[in-house]
């Protein structure tokens, strides 16, 4: 009965939602909105859920709201493929290594096709996530509740180590630094334990910290916004595409790749703080190694289209295994999602109602079904809207960053909070600085702070009680591990080995 | 200068800010109860229990790291390479088009966050922002970003001269005027502007740019009000005012009246 305990709530949930009328306008409304958003170059799926955040997060229940977040963010996903197949210029980073064999396709006049199977791509790729994060998160659920305090605060800490480590496009110590200016970020407020004022500078509103909606718009929209506007006009003429067909068969014939992207695909999704873009090239290199066909890989390779495209829809699933366990958030647009559900007081981690992890995974099939309707019906209206400039819409866009961040409670402050973070991550990114693990650093900072030192209270101040828990030994271990990995000898050598 | 010579010589800038910025923060976490920490009259007196710990680990990590960011970019070459480059007069970069533009852009942004949307009308300051950043950044030259700026920074400086205090934020009316005046005179000088730049025909985005301008924030902030029944900024502007007074007091008794038949 308990193996199918998961699988009873998710068809529960489905048929819940199937039941609303609601489900079906947010559902589209938010699988469109995602599609265009990671179709239009300088708009990414992180900004497609933390702009609507913004709108839906505590405005409308967190069941629809869920709908509206998990919607766009498959959408944007899978819109991504759509300009770095046709134009080579990718949507988001998740579909920079779709580009690769995708835009070779449309020179050769296959563009119809390869959208066509990007799209079957996607749809079984989001499904197998979906699938791993409902028949995992039950199993991790029972062990994530032998996790006390010492072992969230070194995972804590290991996920923003890890993301800084993976993130970095220059020196790892980068992303680390950003992940520290994150923390520092969160130490700011009143502390979790003796409530005493931390960095407030004697104003007011630093009392309750920085807010997580407006940091997340400063740090993944203004920057956007400021990119998109210096680059200028992009002038893009629609190509000929010739057919788009629904290509499940070639997919099927193709199940060894589509199996191991997807396995990829949500292996690295898992790992805290790591997105959907590194799992699409993770999975484009092993494929391109393994493959009988590696050799054609880039130069218009239907595997080397699956590989990338699969897994960096199936790193969906992943991303919310971590989010929705552990409360550590699996990708930049599940720390847009973490945010979400912390405005409505819900503490995702070992103790969530398992309702809401069956509701997520009914919403992630109802979205990925919308996905390859929507992409195969409307796949020319979204390869028009590819011709529009950054020039014209990143304007609007700021407007609708504006009065979202605005709304969610803070008023003006919220504002100055998020353009002075915006200009910052501006700054960062031009000096390679990656900026997801500042944000999973702030988001993440309160749980660390609140959880080492309640271990300390508990063990007297006694540092050993790191060493005697076997979870945390294993934690201590990886984050140690994690970072000697990055000193010169230390990488050299493991390069050797490897 | 290579790409990398380049990055390498502004971390090292960057890592003395770090280093700075750290010490900064220590030194006001020092100010922070550590080993005779107390809470409610309650003199606990334990390192562990002091909500200085976290922090202090944080920034001393930080200024660590800060060190060895500093380390590579002097092993690099990135301290020569600031050292060689080192001048009062304005560096070279400055004067590189897209380091102007993101200037221009941030100037606007933050003209628009800091100065207008406190003070001024929300609808009237996003209709200002959005036709500056439309007509500015679009055809990539250099006069419509000027004029956009300083159109920008006019009305911002009014705003913010006029109605300095935060008790001076809703009324009165006079900024929301004037913004709304800028945006009229921007729009109209973008067409005449525009229209000379393109020969004599004005394109499509400059026509509607104006009206796109004025109803996304329009849009924006109905929806948010009467739909979300958010807080919407500068409720008592000039447009919103009015949006609301003939809300309640115009329609809303029409649509009850209705129910009620």
């Amino acid at each position: 009965m308990d193996v199918l305990a998961p699988l009873l709530g998710f068809f529960d949930s489905l048929l819940m939602l199937l039941s609303e009328p609601e489900t079906y306008l947010y559902l589209v409304a938010s699988v469109f909105l995602g599609i265009v958003f990671g179709a239009l170059p300088g708009l990414t799926a992180t900004l497609a859920v933390t702009i609507l955040t913004g709108f839906f997060g505590n405005k409308v229940p967190i069941e629809q709201s869920l709908i509206a977040l998990l919607g766009a963010y498959v959408g944007a996903i899978y819109g991504g493929s759509f300009p770095s197949i046709l134009l080579n210029i990718p949507g988001t980073a998740a579909s920079a290594a779709t580009a690769m064999d995708g835009h070779p396709l449309t020179k050769q006049g296959l563009g119809g096709r390869a959208i066509g199977i990007t799209t079957t791509a996607s749809f079984f790729g989001t499904l197998f996530g979906t699938l791993c994060l409902l028949s995992f998160s039950g199993l991790l659920l029972a062990i994530a509740q032998n996790i006390a305090s010492p072992e969230k605060a070194l995972l804590a800490l290991f996920g923003i180590l890890l993301s800084g480590a993976l993130m970095s496009s220059d020196l790892v110590i980068k992303g680390w630094i950003a992940g520290m200016i994150g923390l520092g970020m969160a130490m700011v407020g009143l502390d979790p334990i003796l409530s005493e004022a931390r960095f407030t500078f004697d104003w007011a509103y630093l009392l309750s910290g920085f807010q997580v909606v407006p940091v997340l718009m400063g740090a993944f929209a203004v920057p956007q916004i400021i990119e998109g506007l210096v680059a200028g006009r992009m002038i893009a003429a629609a190509p000929k595409i010739g057919r788009i067909t629904p290509s499940a068969g070639e997919v099927v014939a193709r199940s060894g790749t589509v199996m191991r992207s997807s396995a990829i695909g949500v292996g690295v999704g898992a790992l805290p703080g790591v997105g959907e873009d590194v799992a699409g090239w993770v999975s484009y290199g092993v494929g391109k190694s393994v493959s009988k066909d590696g050799a054609r890989f880039g130069k218009g390779s239907l595997s080397g289209l699956l590989s990338a495209e699969t897994a960096n829809n199936a790193a969906i699933g992943g991303a919310m295994i971590p989010l929705l366990v552990l409360g550590i958030p699996g990708s930049p647009p599940a720390a847009a999602l973490l945010g979400a559900l912390k405005i409505n007081n819900i503490v995702p981690g070992p103790t969530i109602d398992p309702s809401l992890i069956h509701h997520v995974v009914a919403i992630l099939v109802l979205a990925s079904a919308a996905m390859l309707l929507m992409g195969l019906a409307l796949a020319r209206l979204f390869i028009r809207i590819l011709t529009l400039s950054p020039t014209l819409f990143l304007p609007v866009v700021m407007a609708l960053t504006t009065i979202g961040s605005f709304s969610v409670g803070g008023g003006v402050n919220d504002l100055f909070l998020m353009i002075i973070v915006g200009l910052v991550a501006f700054v960062m990114g031009k000096m390679a600085y990656p900026i997801a693990p500042l944000v999973i650093g702030v988001i993440l900072g309160g749980l660390f702070d609140e959880t080492f030192r309640r271990t300390l209270l508990l063990s007297d101040g006694e540092l050993s009680v790191f060493f005697s828990r076997p979870g945390a030994l294993l934690l201590l271990v990886l984050n140690v591990g994690l970072v000697f990995s990055q000193i010169g000898p230390v990488k050299n050598s493991l390069k050797r080995l490897t | 200068m290579p790409k990398k010579n380049l990055m390498r010589m502004r971390d090292f800038w960057t890592a003395l800010a770090l280093l700075a910025l750290s010490v900064f923060f220590l030194f006001q976490t020092s100010s922070l109860p550590f080993f005779n920490a107390s809470s409610a009259g309650v003199n606990s007196g334990a390192w562990y229990n002091s909500a200085a710990l976290t922090p202090f680990a944080i920034f001393g990590t930080l200024f660590s790291l800060a060190l060895g960011l500093l380390w590579v970019s002097i092993r690099d070459g990135g301290a020569a390479a600031a050292w060689n480059s080192f001048s009062f007069r304005a560096p070279g970069w400055l004067r590189e088009r897209n380091v102007r533009r993101g200037g221009a852009v941030s100037l606007i942004l933050t003209l628009y966050i800091f100065a207008l949307v406190p003070r001024v009308d929300f609808v009237a300051a996003t209709a200002l922002v959005l036709i500056a950043l439309i007509y500015g950044f679009h055809e990539g030259r250099g006069r419509p970003l000027q004029i956009s700026v300083a159109t920008m920074s006019a009305a911002s400086a009014y705003a913010l001269i006029a109605h300095f205090p935060q008790s001076e934020w809703a009324v009165p009316h006079d900024d929301d005027w004037v913004t709304l005046s800028a945006f009229a005179a921007l729009s109209a000088v973008m067409w005449i502007e525009v229209r000379q730049a393109n020969g004599g025909v004005l394109p499509g985005y400059a026509r509607a740019a104006p009206l796109v301008a004025l109803l996304t924030p329009l849009i924006l902030v109905c929806v948010m009000a009467f739909g979300f029944r958010q807080n919407v900024p500068n409720r008592t502007g000039l447009i919103f005012s009015q949006i609301e007074y003939h809300y309640y007091v115009s329609l809303r008794p029409l649509w009850l009246r209705k129910e009620g038949e």
